[in-house]
Parts: structure tokens; sequence; C-alpha cells
């Protein structure tokens, strides 16, 4: 048996479809008993009818509505920002490429015969020497 | 016809992508394009509020430039209408809080009556309106915030919850609660309503 109060707690959602089919069987049983909760059951249904009357806005011709608009839309930035970033970001790639190769060809002219193992550019010193006796023809090799 | 549907919504949902993405960095041209699909639920939205056509246009001018402005941070994470029906609700709520009072009856936006319709029951149903619209403003605003979502963009319970990211049963309470408010509030003009129907 639904009590006065939970009666009185569930009118509204009930008004607006929200209460699932037990529910609405118990309500529909306590309203049947209940003329104060059928009276503020109207009520409620009343107030639902009076803020769905609100009506929506009448017909507008679009181009004034945009002219208007697109005067108070800030000045468009984004297009040259990301032009810039885009620059700085080659331009920074560029110098990375450079110092990198930079880098490499100093190690390999420091990695000079006489590096031994235990020379940071030993490994360095290897990968040269080798590549060095791929490219020298075979009858020369012993004189490298 | 159930196969071509989902693909053609898919398409839209592409283009409207395609459209934002295209005004996130400037392009004004996409903008107006998204401003043309989506002026007429702005201006509903707005209009429902206030009542009066040029503070609406206001209102949803208001509305795009907030929009233009915060596309960029926007990661289509939800959906775009659930985001524009959130900054117009916040822009109306704000307005009907700030109104000043109408001085000129000319200054409301009246829709024709219909032919024949008694000019009593017309005045009366306008009275009804503006008190609606006034009590909604005087809401608290967690409660006003999920009104406007309801009334003026007449939003569902689940759209709301969505729109508000907010549980269902939290968008339950608070339009029970608002409308336990609004009864009260408005139980003398819906009964005055009522007696002018009956007289």
């Amino acid at each position: 048996m639904l009590s006065h109060a939970t009666a009185q707690d569930w009118l509204i959602p009930y008004a607006d479809g929200m209460l699932s089919n037990d529910e609405r069987q118990r309500i529909d049983s306590h309203i049947s008993g209940c003329p104060f909760c059928r009276q503020e059951l109207s009520t409620v249904r009343e107030l639902n009818l009076a803020l769905v009357s609100l009506p929506p806005a009448p017909p507008v011709t679009f181009a004034p509505f945009w002219l208007k608009l697109q005067a108070a839309l800030p000045a468009a930035r984004a297009p040259r920002r990301e032009a810039r970033f885009t620059l700085y970001r080659r331009a920074g790639l560029a110098f990375a490429a450079a110092a990198f190769a930079t880098l490499t060809a100093a190690t390999f002219a420091f990695a000079a015969e006489s590096s031994l193992p235990d020379s940071p550019v030993y490994p360095l010193k290897q990968v040269e020497e080798s590549v060095r006796l791929a490219l020298t023809p075979a009858p020369q090799r012993g004189q490298v | 016809m159930g196969t071509a549907e989902p693909a053609q919504s898919s398409e839209i949902d592409a283009e409207e992508r395609r459209l934002i993405d295209r005004s996130a960095v400037g392009d004004q041209e996409a903008f107006r394009q998204l401003v043309l699909r989506y002026h007429r639920l702005v201006l509903n939205v707005a209009f429902r509020a206030v009542g009066e056509l040029s503070a609406a246009e206001d209102i949803a001018q208001e509305v795009f430039v907030k929009v233009y402005r915060a596309l960029p941070g926007y990661r289509h994470d939800k959906p775009f209408t659930h985001w524009l029906h959130r900054v117009a609700a916040n822009a109306v709520t704000d307005a009907v809080r700030k109104k000043k009072p109408i001085l000129s009856l000319d200054a409301l936006e009246r829709v024709p009556p219909a032919a024949g319709s008694d000019p009593q029951d017309v005045a009366a149903r306008h009275d009804l309106q503006r008190a609606v619209r006034d009590a909604i403003a005087a809401l608290p605003p967690h409660y006003r915030d999920t009104v406007a979502l309801q009334v003026f963009a007449e939003l569902s319970y689940d759209e709301i919850a969505r729109t508000l990211d907010i549980p269902l049963g939290t968008v339950m309470s608070r339009l029970n609660a608002a409308k336990r408010i609004l009864r009260e509030q408005l139980r003398g003009a819906l009964g005055d309503e009522d007696e002018a129907n009956t007289a």
C-alpha cells in the first residue's frame, strides 16, 4: 500500500511518464481513493501544459543573423598560428638532423686507428674499418 | 530504408565533424554552415525563455560567439548538440536572471491569435507564459538549468542526463523539486486560467 507522502513525491514523475509500470499501478490505486492527490495530479498536469505552451521563435532570415554574428566573431588567428608552428617544427627538425650528422662525422673522425677497445668510440672505429674494407678492392686489402 | 538510415547518419556525422574541425581553425565559411544547421534550435531555446525576438536573437548570437571561441577545445567526446544545448541553457538562464522588465507590450513578439479566438483567452495565455518564465528565472541555479533544458530545449530526461553528464536519478530529483516549487509559485496563475476557461 503506497503511503500518502510517497504518492505525493511520485506525482510529478508520474505525470512526466517516468515511473515504472509497477509504480504507476501503485499510484493509480492510491489516486482512485485519494481526492487530494487526484486534485494535486490535476494541478501538476496543468503545470506541464503551461510549461510546454511556451512557443518557439517565429521565422527569421538567416543572412542578417549571420552577418551580425560574423561581425562579432574574433579575428581568425588560428591558421597563422598553425603555419608558424609548422615552420618552427621544420626548422627544429632540420637543425636536429644537421647536429646529428655533424656529431656522427666528428665521432668518426676521432675514432682514430689508435683507439683502444676500452675507448667509447672503438665500436665506431670497427664500423668504419668494416665499411672501408668492404669498399676496398680485394687485391689492395692487405695494404689497408 | 533501415540500412540507409545508419549510412546517412554517419555521413551527416562525418560532415558535421568536418565543419567543427574546420571552424576550430578559423574557417568562417565552415562555421557559417554550422550556424545554419543549429541557429533555429538555439533561437527556439532563447525565445521560449525570454518571449521577445530581438532579445532571443541577442542571446543566440552570444551562444554562437561562445561556441566559436571554445571550439578549439572541443574533442568530439560527446555529441555537439549536447554541448550546444548546455551553452544555450546557460546563456538563457543568465539572461532571464538579469532580464530587465519589459516596459512595453509592443516589445513582445506575439504569435497572431487563431481566427475566432477570444482575446481574453489570448491575453490570459500570454500572462501565464510570462508568469512561467518569471517563476523559472527565480529557481535555484541547479534546478533552473535542468528545467531550462526540459522546458526551453524540450529535451527528455535521458537527454538532459547526457547533456549535463549527471545520473538520470539526479535529473528526476531536480525536476521533481523544481516543479514542486513551480507548482506553488504558479498555483494562482493556473487556477485563474482554469476559472477563465470555465467562465
